[in-house]
């Protein structure tokens, strides 16, 4: 089958490691830095993939956009599912909120059997979790892409990949230049001298206990792309803090995340210490919105993340208009209008010239 | 406490601490204090440095308490089985219910289940060893982590998840008077109630038949004794999760000091547990920017500790 063996070699081309199998043993030699890599490099498929089910939670929306619909998608993470449901998508795509989100049980560990149930062609899954994440999967004899996380180039290489898969490969250019041009737009503000960047900190977790993102996070990366500057630096990943910690850090812009369900700027705002930050002072403390996925973790909307990121950061610096920029490029990914209750109060967290307080 | 409450990840100088305090024992302004460093020892620090005062007292009380009642140095609140007892009731509160009030209440009723189990289970009386006990608080212990982990797996990933293992894995952080005012009613009654039973618990420590032969009720005190020891662990549980080993270990190290008799080591083992919780929390709090778990440190120091408390008492024979 041609496909099939074009596949074959692009992945061989692509993936980052081997897998050899020796009976039940697997072994794993990296051959680069790159980060991917096929959990098994034998993923036979007739033509590209037409059921995909996603354990990691951003690569059920990115493939929605890639397709511009719920095509091959045929399961994901519950994770993926509420916001799915808590963003635009749903109402975009009514389809998705139909679909099983069973697949995982603790953690990401796989439900095989409900797995098989929906009889996909192609499971994607974590690749940098363990491997007793995929060893199930395999030995029900499923094609499974174990996928890593974390920096763009991961995201990029994800959406090379799923266009390889879904045979979208052009579509997929387009939407990994817009990730390029997007940064390379940003490019005066992160030249500006450091002390006119705002000290930015960005909580994982707040009402839970604070949880800050560290220096390796895609969190501050995108920071630093906005021309902002994380303020957490001190560690790697994401690890608790204390106010006090925060006090002394004095930030001067907030990200609150969109995971925590009512969680608000006056969570920070009202906090008897926290209200003493200069962010709260000048109600600088932002919750990261929901566009058809989240803006925290990577997507396809990171781009949109970047430039309302610069435009909270350096209001008189930059020349575009947030609201017409997410109308444009909201059609680029899912070619869908910003229309009704639900996109319009999306749209009023996006404009960064409304206050915080009314949000 | 002093040096306790000058030291955090937001600098304030020492004699601005020492300024603040007075200031809030004379109810007069000092100037040139700004605002941040006020609210930093007042509403952050002092909370936190008193509750760990309060917490380590108390379980350094509780922990001297159950070893005399049980003639075994090795008991301690985590192997009787109360502490992951605590930690199932809070933990499935934060998942049910979800409110302050509901995960201390829930801690301390299931810290009290856990503990009447393991004397149901062990029926310590005439025949009873020390062995048969410890193992029964081992058996009840691993059933309620067990029950901890079905509530975790159970948890909304999203929601109560993060909460519930931030809780577990113990911490002072979300310290503040409400909790201070808790642990300090808890631990002023169980402590009140510990001491006032001094001198029967240098009896009991004679052994059970010795003790009701000199005219003690040994059951009646050795409820009174759990009842005390589980308030007192269980609101620790409550307040900062669950804290391992100060139990077990400050009263050798009390004992190293004024030895067996209750009227001395009752005390001595508040104090040195106070001290010690409070040296803990200032490192879990002030060495790096990410807060360190409380029962790590606990942990990586207790056991080294441990292991000289016991060369020393097996060298001291």
């Amino acid at each position: 089958m041609k496909t099939s063996s074009t596949l074959k070699k692009q992945f061989n081309y692509l993936l980052p490691a081997f897998l050899l199998r020796f009976g039940m043993i697997f072994l794993l030699v990296c051959i680069n830095h790159t980060s991917l890599f096929a959990a098994d490099n034998d993923i036979l498929l007739d033509g590209s993939a037409k059921r995909i089910v996603t354990i990691p939670m951003p690569a059920a929306s990115m493939l929605i956009g890639i397709e511009q619909g719920v095509e091959s998608l045929v399961a994901m993470h519950p994770e993926s599912l509420t916001a799915v449901r808590s963003g635009l998508l749903g109402e975009w795509f009514p389809r998705a909120l139909g679909l099983p989100a069973d697949v995982v049980g603790h953690g990401f560990m796989p439900n095989v059997e409900a797995i098989l149930k929906v009889d996909p062609d192609l499971v994607i899954q974590w690749g940098d979790r363990g491997d007793d994440l995929i060893a199930p999967l395999e030995a029900a004899g499923l094609n499974v892409l174990a996928v890593r996380y974390g920096t763009e180039d991961d995201v990029q290489t994800w959406l090379r990949l799923f266009g390889d898969l879904t045979g979208e490969q052009e579509r997929v250019n387009e939407l990994i230049n817009i990730r390029n041009v997007t940064y390379d737009r940003l490019q005066e503000l992160r030249k500006l001298p450091e002390l006119q960047k705002p000290k930015v900190l960005y909580l994982l977790r707040a009402k839970s206990g604070f949880q800050a993102a560290g220096k390796d996070t895609f969190n501050h990366y995108s920071i630093e792309t906005a021309g902002g500057r994380n303020i957490a630096t001190e560690f790697s990943g994401f690890k608790p803090v204390n106010k006090e910690q925060i006090l002394a850090w004095d930030p001067d812009v907030i990200l609150l995340n969109s995971f925590e369900s009512g969680l608000l700027p006056d969570f920070i705002i009202n906090d008897p210490l926290l209200s003493l930050t200069q962010a709260s002072k000048d109600k600088h403390v932002y919750v990261m919105p929901i566009g058809g996925y989240r803006w925290d973790p990577p997507s396809l909307e990171s781009p949109l993340a970047w430039l309302w990121l610069g435009s909270l950061f350096h209001p008189d610096s930059v020349d575009y208009d947030m609201v017409s920029e997410t109308k444009e490029l909201m059609m680029l990914f899912y070619g869908e209008k910003l229309e009704g209750e639900k996109a319009s109060f999306f749209l009023q967290r996006v404009d960064a010239k409304v206050s915080t307080l009314q949000r | 406490m002093i040096i306790a409450l000058t030291l955090g990840r937001y600098y304030i100088a020492p004699s601005n601490v020492i300024s603040i305090l007075l200031e809030n024992l004379s109810l007069q302004a000092v100037a040139d204090i700004n605002d941040i460093e006020r609210r930093v020892v007042e509403l952050v620090r002092l909370p936190r440095v008193l509750l760990s005062l309060m917490a380590g007292a108390g379980l350094g009380m509780a922990g001297a308490a159950l070893q005399s009642l049980f003639r075994n140095p090795l008991v301690g609140p985590d192997i009787l089985g109360i502490s992951p007892g605590a930690a199932f009731g809070g933990a499935l509160a934060i998942m049910l219910v979800g409110t302050p009030f509901a995960t201390v209440a829930g801690a301390f009723v299931f810290g009290l289940i856990a503990i009447v189990i393991v004397i149901i289970i062990a029926k310590p009386g005439a025949g009873t060893t020390t062995l048969t006990l410890v193992l029964s608080g081992v058996v009840v212990g691993a059933f309620f982590s067990a029950l901890v982990s079905l509530v975790i797996f159970m948890a909304d990933v999203e929601s109560e998840l993060p909460t519930i293992l931030y809780w577990l894995l113990g911490s002072f952080a979300s310290a503040n008077f409400d909790k201070l005012l808790l642990m300090s009613i808890t631990v002023a009654v169980g402590g009140a109630v510990l001491f006032g039973l001094r001198y029967t618990l240098n009896v009991l420590t004679l052994g059970d038949q010795e003790a009701a032969a000199l005219g003690l009720n040994v059951v009646r005190i050795r409820w009174l004794t759990l009842a005390a020891v589980t308030i007192i662990v269980a609101a620790s549980v409550a307040v900062a999760g669950v804290i391992g080993w100060v139990g077990l270990i400050v009263p050798h190290i009390a004992r190293m000091f004024v030895g067996p008799d209750h009227k001395f080591l009752l005390p001595a083992a508040a104090l040195i547990g106070a001290i010690v919780l409070i040296l803990v929390d200032t490192i879990c709090r002030s060495l790096t920017a990410a807060e360190i778990p409380l029962s790590i440190v606990t942990a990586i120091a207790g056991a080294p500790v441990f292991i000289i408390v016991l060369r020393r008492t097996i060298g001291m024979r």
